[in-house]
């Protein structure tokens, strides 16, 4: 039964209680779930090829033999086999590829397989997602088959483009524009024309990265300015009568209260949602232009849909049945950054602790690829449930990326490796550098650069903090797609140079016996080097 | 008048019928509502109605009847609402009830809101009621219209993104919307006369039933209830006979010439007939309306009831509760799955043999765990939507899809789950109703008792031809197979092999019976899994056990049987403390047609291969010829003892060439033993042990120089420990004589005290094997009262008080009073 048959024919109470039932679960129960749907993934994870590749031969009969038999991973550990889409090497079937960007353009795509088990509890995952973003209390929820949804995701063979696709499934909500359409448009057409029909036909939902949809919010100042002169009265003719009145309204308001136009002003939403990285820097913008406060989901190519806030949008919580979920305490992550032969120890869900941070690592169940996979994010335990939610399992909230990958806004992943490659590119004079993701005094992340440059290029070349922004910009741009989209989509411009004094890595080495750490070194670790 | 007479009698039997309808009804909150509600508009209409008619005892009094109906019907609805929508909090329902009640007594009193109506009767004698209202009756619309826009607050908040309550609802609210509007229009004059607001209001009543059919909160069958249908033939009839009673009479008394009373007494008696037949009419119709189901159900689960009470075979039970299945529920498959003994639940039975097929669901599935957790059976749909289908694997997900499994029901035993029913979708996509799950849930509790009864009964059945101990089949069993098996293998083989545990008895007193027990646990595995596959092992008896292997010629059984020996043998081998004795089998092994042409014969011969066995040293597997045959028959004639007595005089007469003492003191020993244990009521082969025991208990001392058993003076502590050596070394002399080693543990024991300070192994009390305890009375006896190259012969008295004073400590109290006893009593002699 589809969801919308599911509103026409049970409680509001029932549909709750099916979706977002795992909320109400006790830790026992919560474990149980996972353990469970773990003894069917390693049983058929350990017989299929891939598995055996990397466990050697040897054949897990335990959740603790697994732990014990299989290293933690990474992308590169899969790479050959679902680079090329081996179906019969996997532990099932593979009903679709989703694709993303892999270190910044320097690999080819990540491409993950997502069986008919993992693709539905997605979407029971996903329909989770959307009660709890238009609820209020526990049990609440507002979604009916004749809502609007403003479309700001990219479409498949992105993750994000799943979403559609999977709620066809279950609700004919309509996309703004449909999603056949807008794959057609750019970036600014697809806004443009998604605010001017949600104009006629009102949104009711709103998802997309945190600073996707601060960037369309933004734009809906736009509307008047936009397809090319004319009044927008004059374009309204076909919107509705209560939102033409709402649209007056909202500009006699505007006019009063000396400020643009702004989305709340002519929509209502009952839902929204962001995902991605940074969501903290655009939460409050957004609450403050569409009226209500966005609620973070988790969601990425490789774990699927995993977690989500609630109601209370006081942090998330990770669904049981989506992936197995191990994580590495801080201390340990940093160890073997350090230290890369290193083994970290894991923890599992009743183990963690309030407070603490822990790098994410997991095991896609129903079927998935990935096993002990680093996701390479960052989340804190704040809390061991809520006595206002009335749960009983942990809550997190998301850091930020691991330290050695550089995240701004969700578009791009900069690593050591693709900076080095730009500068190669560049044939900058530049001798060493560090980078560290800094947050302006607006609140938005940037990537700094500190360089320090040869000696005997400084007098034979023009090197000054404009040229090498520009240069390794290009380079940037180049290697990198999704840097790309930050300017071009977002306007953003988001690095910063700064030229440190020559010789200064080398008398930071002499003086701490180690040289600075070129992915995101500590305060401590700048404070000190900044003073040489 | 007349119109509103009728339409009000009429709404009034309809509320009537509703609430008896409804006091059969199962209670809850929301039916007990509605009965309040009902019970206000029965107060509405009947005073209306009386009132109208001016019935007794006045108009007056029919009129604040009716008032009181009219003014509570608001604050009853309300609280109806509140509990249609399962609304916990109170929301000012008493209040509203107060508030009502209260306008209600204050106009009782002072007639402020609704004063009494004026009777007017114009000229040609029609009644008319006047009320004259006042702008006070303003206070109570206020109130009805504040509980209006109340319940409309609550539906938008219930209704706001939960269109299940919305179509749960509507009925309701159209039934309100038709009320009121009918209300209204009864108060415009083109309509007067003409009783819509009663009409609205009967409409309104069956709106709410609707609603509360369509929220399954009420069967339609109630209304088939025999006090409905005497109330719809009473008011029919008093309808018919209303208009037709006079007339009739007067044509039976002007016509027929019957007398008035006849006629009075004939029409009374045609009334009470029309009354009676109608009823039946009325009850046949509501009966093939709403009943006739619900009773074909019922005479189903009866029949099915006795069908199986009458059976015991599971299968039988099982296939009778899907046929039943089929019949009331158009189905094409459905299976019965059972639990196991492991805990998983294997498909027991499905509904077409064509289409069998083993799936097994694990003890642990997330459906079993739903089912047992709640009763009833479930939608799998619905089941989708729970918490423990979460935990569901694909795989699972997909056994159950593959086979189209729409519903599943438990067959529960208490609150444990010893089966469930899985069905697949109706026939032309019809969805499963509640009657269906009641009938399925009644058919499975019925076929739960049954089959746990068919299990009691297979339990029995098997315990009757297993043997408790070691789980194999028993002597009966075996003799019930052997004929069975030996007609079916008649042109081809039959071997059987019997296995027999060689001094076993001597393992159970070394070790125990506990340990004896346990080491036949470890064989009868051996046995039962070297023939898993190949044939049947059974425990013909105590240390004896048989395997049946059809298709089997002599020489493979032969192999088997070494194997199983050798299994047998390495069983303890490294286990120190089995050093003693380790246990071995002899083996017999015949086959038919090679070696036997009956199953007498074929049974006899492997006795005479077993018996061969043992008579050649044991530990072996010996095949049935002629020549064991007629060996085993030579050697069944000399005695087991006699065969042995020469061996035990010539070791003894080897130890009194060592110790002069000693021979005699042997055969002392043994006399007083055996006598001992004749008066302890042992049996003759208990003596007869005893008695060899006896004679070898010291034969250690053969080891033992001569210098230190003929010391004249007392023994350093050097000599004594080599003089305690005796024991072991005793027992190292039999353990190299196999057919005498069953007085090891006599032997062994000896020395033991009974307070456990003795030795070689300290053991105390009943610990020490019973012949040791007697051993060691008689042997210290024989000691106290020889002369030894020590000590001179104490007089027998002095060494009975010793026996007395060591009574409990190094004698067994009991064994020591009666041989204290025997010898004062001279039932046993004393040879010095």
């Amino acid at each position: 039964m589809r969801f919308q048959e599911k509103i026409r024919n049970y409680s509001k109470e029932e549909i709750w209680r099916e979706y977002c039932g795992f909320l109400d679960m006790s830790m026992e129960e919560y474990m149980a779930i996972q353990r469970r749907l773990m003894d069917e993934q390693i049983q058929i994870w350990s017989a299929s090829e891939l598995g055996q590749r990397i466990l050697r031969g040897r054949m897990p009969r335990t959740l603790e033999e697994f732990r014990e038999m299989v290293p933690l991973t990474t992308y590169e550990n899969y790479a050959d086999i679902l680079l090329k889409k081996q179906d019969c090497s996997l532990p099932e079937k593979a009903v679709l590829w989703i694709q993303t960007t892999w270190e910044g353009g320097l690999h080819p795509m990540k491409t993950a397989p997502y069986t008919k088990g993992m693709l539905d509890t997605y979407k029971r995952n996903m329909m989770a997602c959307f009660i709890l973003a238009t609820g209020k209390r526990r049990g609440d929820f507002d979604v009916a088959v004749t809502d609007h949804m403003l479309y700001a995701l990219a479409p498949l063979p992105y993750a994000t483009g799943l979403m559609p696709l999977l709620l066809k499934d279950e609700i004919d909500i309509e996309y703004l524009p449909p999603v056949k359409q807008a794959a057609a448009m750019s970036f600014r057409e697809r806004n443009v024309c998604g605010f001017r029909m949600g104009l006629k036909k009102g949104i009711e939902y709103f998802f997309g990265l945190g600073s996707v949809t601060y960037y369309i919010s933004q734009s809906v100042a736009e509307l008047e300015r936009s397809s090319g002169g004319g009044s927008m009265l004059g374009k309204l003719k076909e919107i509705s009568p209560q939102m033409l009145l709402r649209y007056l309204n909202a500009k006699r308001k505007c006019r009063k209260e000396h400020r643009k136009l702004m989305p709340r002003d002519l929509f209502q939403l009952k839902g929204f949602m962001i995902a991605g990285t940074d969501n903290n820097c655009y939460k409050d913008d957004l609450e403050e232009l569409w009226g209500i406060r966005p609620m973070e989901i988790f969601a990425g190519t490789e774990p699927t849909c995993i977690g989500t806030e609630t109601w209370s949008r006081n942090g998330m919580y990770l669904f049981p049945d989506a992936c197995f979920y191990e994580f590495i305490p801080e201390t340990e992550m940093l160890r073997s950054m350090d230290d890369p032969g290193y083994k970290p120890r894991t923890i599992l869900m009743d183990q963690v602790l309030p407070g603490e941070r822990y790098e994410l690592v997991i095991s896609v169940l129903k079927g998935g690829a990935f096993a002990r996979y680093r996701v390479g994010d960052i989340y804190r335990c704040v809390g061991i449930g809520d006595r206002e939610e009335q749960t009983r399992i942990p809550r997190f909230v998301y850091i930020d990326r691991v330290p050695d990958v550089i995240d701004i806004a969700g578009f791009t992943r900069i690593t050591e490796n693709s900076i080095d490659h730009s500068i190669r590119l560049s044939g900058l004079a530049i001798r060493d550098w560090f980078a560290v993701k800094e947050f302006t005094q607006a609140n938005r992340p940037r990537l700094h650069m500190y360089v320090e440059l040869e000696r005997g290029a400084l007098s034979g070349m023009a090197v000054n903090t404009d040229v090498l922004k520009e240069h390794l910009s290009v380079y940037f741009k180049y290697l990198d797609s999704d840097y790309n989209d930050l300017k071009k989509i977002l306007g953003v411009d988001p690095l910063k140079i700064t030229v440190v004094k020559c010789g200064v890595f080398e008398t930071y080495e002499n003086e701490c016996g180690k040289r600075i750490r070129r992915m995101n070194p500590t305060q401590l670790e700048i404070s000190k080097f900044l003073s040489i | 008048m007349a119109s509103y007479s009728w339409v009000s009698i009429t709404a009034l039997f309809s509320y009537l019928f509703l609430l008896l309808a409804f006091m059969v009804a199962r209670k809850t909150k929301v039916i007990r509502s509605f009965m309040f509600l009902l019970s206000c508009m029965i107060l509405a209409a009947g005073g209306s109605f009386l009132m109208r008619v001016q019935f007794w005892p006045s108009v007056n009094f029919w009129h604040y009847v009716s008032l009181l109906g009219i003014v509570m019907v608001p604050s009853i609805f309300f609280r109806f609402f509140l509990d249609f929508l399962e609304e916990k909090r109170g929301h000012g329902r008493l209040f509203w009830v107060l508030f009502f009640g209260g306008a209600y007594l204050v106009n009782l009193f002072t007639q402020c809101f609704i004063p009494t109506p004026e009777v007017r009767t114009d000229a040609l004698g029609n009644v008319s009621f006047v009320y004259h209202y006042g702008w006070s009756i303003l206070i109570l619309l206020a109130g009805a219209v504040c509980i209006v826009v109340q319940c409309t607050l609550l539906f938008i908040r219930y209704c706001k993104g939960d269109a299940l309550i919305l179509r749960q609802l509507r009925p309701v609210l159209l039934g309100l919307g038709i009320m009121v509007a009918g209300t209204a229009l009864s108060t415009l004059k083109p309509l007067a006369g003409i009783p819509l607001d009663i009409i609205s209001s009967v409409v309104f009543a069956y709106l709410v039933l609707y609603a509360l059919y369509r929220k399954r909160l009420l069967k339609l069958a109630l209304l088939a209830s025999p006090a409905n249908c005497y109330i719809v033939a009473v008011l029919i009839s008093m309808a018919v006979f209303y208009k037709l009673v006079m007339p009739l009479q007067r044509y039976l008394v002007g016509a027929v010439h019957l007398s008035q009373e006849l006629a009075t007494l004939l029409v009374a008696f045609m009334l009470v007939g029309v009354i009676f037949l109608l009823y039946l009419v009325m009850k046949r119709f509501l009966d093939a309306l709403f009943v006739k189901d619900e009773q074909s159900q019922a005479e189903t689960i009866q029949q099915f009831s006795r069908a199986v009470s009458k059976t015991l075979n599971k299968n039988e039970i099982l296939t009778d509760m899907l046929e039943v299945i089929q019949r009331m529920i158009p189905v094409d498959m459905a299976y019965v799955c059972l639990k196991e003994k492991n805990g998983e639940y294997t498909v027991a039975q499905t509904l077409s043999a064509l289409h069998n097929d083993n799936f097994v669901l694990k003890a642990d599935h997330p459906l079993i765990a739903y089912l047992t957790a709640h009763d009833g059976g479930v939608l799998m749909e619905d089941f989708a939507c729970t918490r423990e289908y979460r935990s569901m694997w694909e795989q699972e997900k997909r056994q159950l899809k593959e086979r189209e499994i729409a519903c599943a029901v438990p067959m529960k035993d208490g609150d444990s789950l010893i089966g469930l029913v899985l069905l697949p979708g109706k026939r032309k996509g019809k969805s499963y109703t509640y009657d269906d799950f009641s009938l399925l849930s009644s058919v499975c509790s019925v076929c739960s008792m049954a089959v746990k009864n068919s299990r009691l009964y297979e339990k029995a059945y098997s315990e009757a031809r297993r043997d408790e101990l070691t789980g194999l089949y028993n002597r009966k069993s075996f003799y019930e197979s052997i004929n069975g098996l030996f007609e079916q293998r008649r042109d081809r083989s039959l071997a059987l092999v019997m296995l027999n545990v060689d001094d076993f008895k001597l393992y159970n007193q070394l070790y125990g019976n506990k340990e004896g027990d346990a080491a036949l646990h470890r064989i009868a595995d051996i046995i039962r899994i070297t023939s898993e596959g190949r044939g049947t092992a059974y425990r013909m008896g105590g240390k004896e056990f048989a395997l049946l292997l059809p298709d089997y010629d002599i020489y493979s059984a032969k192999l088997l049987a070494e194997s199983i020996l050798k299994q047998v043998r390495n069983m303890h081998e490294s286990g120190e403390l089995y050093q003693l004795k380790t246990l071995t089998m002899s083996c017999g092994v015949c086959a038919a047609p090679y070696m036997a042409s009956t199953v007498e014969e074929l049974i006899s011969n492997t006795d005479f291969a077993i018996f061969t066995a043992k008579r050649s040293g044991k530990n072996r597997v010996v095949v049935y010829s002629e020549e064991v045959k007629t060996q085993s028959q030579e050697t069944k004639r000399t005695s087991g003892y006699d065969e042995y007595a020469s061996t035990i005089v010539a070791l003894t007469a080897t130890i009194d060439t060592k110790d002069h003492y000693t021979f005699r003191h042997s055969q002392n020993v043994a006399n007083y033993a055996s006598q001992l244990a004749r008066a302890y009521g042992m049996n003759q082969d208990f003596v007869d042990i005893i008695r060899e025991a006896g004679l070898l208990h010291d034969i250690g001392k053969i080891g033992i120089r001569e210098d230190i058993l003929n010391k004249p003076g007392k023994l350093n502590d050097e000599e004594y420990a080599i003089m305690k050596t005796h024991v072991e070394n005793s027992v190292g002399i039999i353990r190299h004589l196999p057919s005498l080693d069953y007085v090891i543990p006599a032997v062994i024991s000896h020395h033991e005290r009974y307070d456990g300070r003795g030795y070689p192994r300290g053991l105390a009390g009943e610990n020490i094997p019973l012949m040791g305890r007697m051993l060691c009375v008689v042997d210290s006896f024989d000691a106290m009262i020889s002369k030894r190259s020590y000590k001179n012969a104490m007089s027998v008295d002095k060494a009975l008080e010793i026996i007395e004073r060591e009574r409990g400590r190094q004698f067994d109290p009991q064994l020591a009073d009666l041989f204290v006893k025997l010898v004062r009593e001279k039932q046993i002699e004393v040879k010095n």
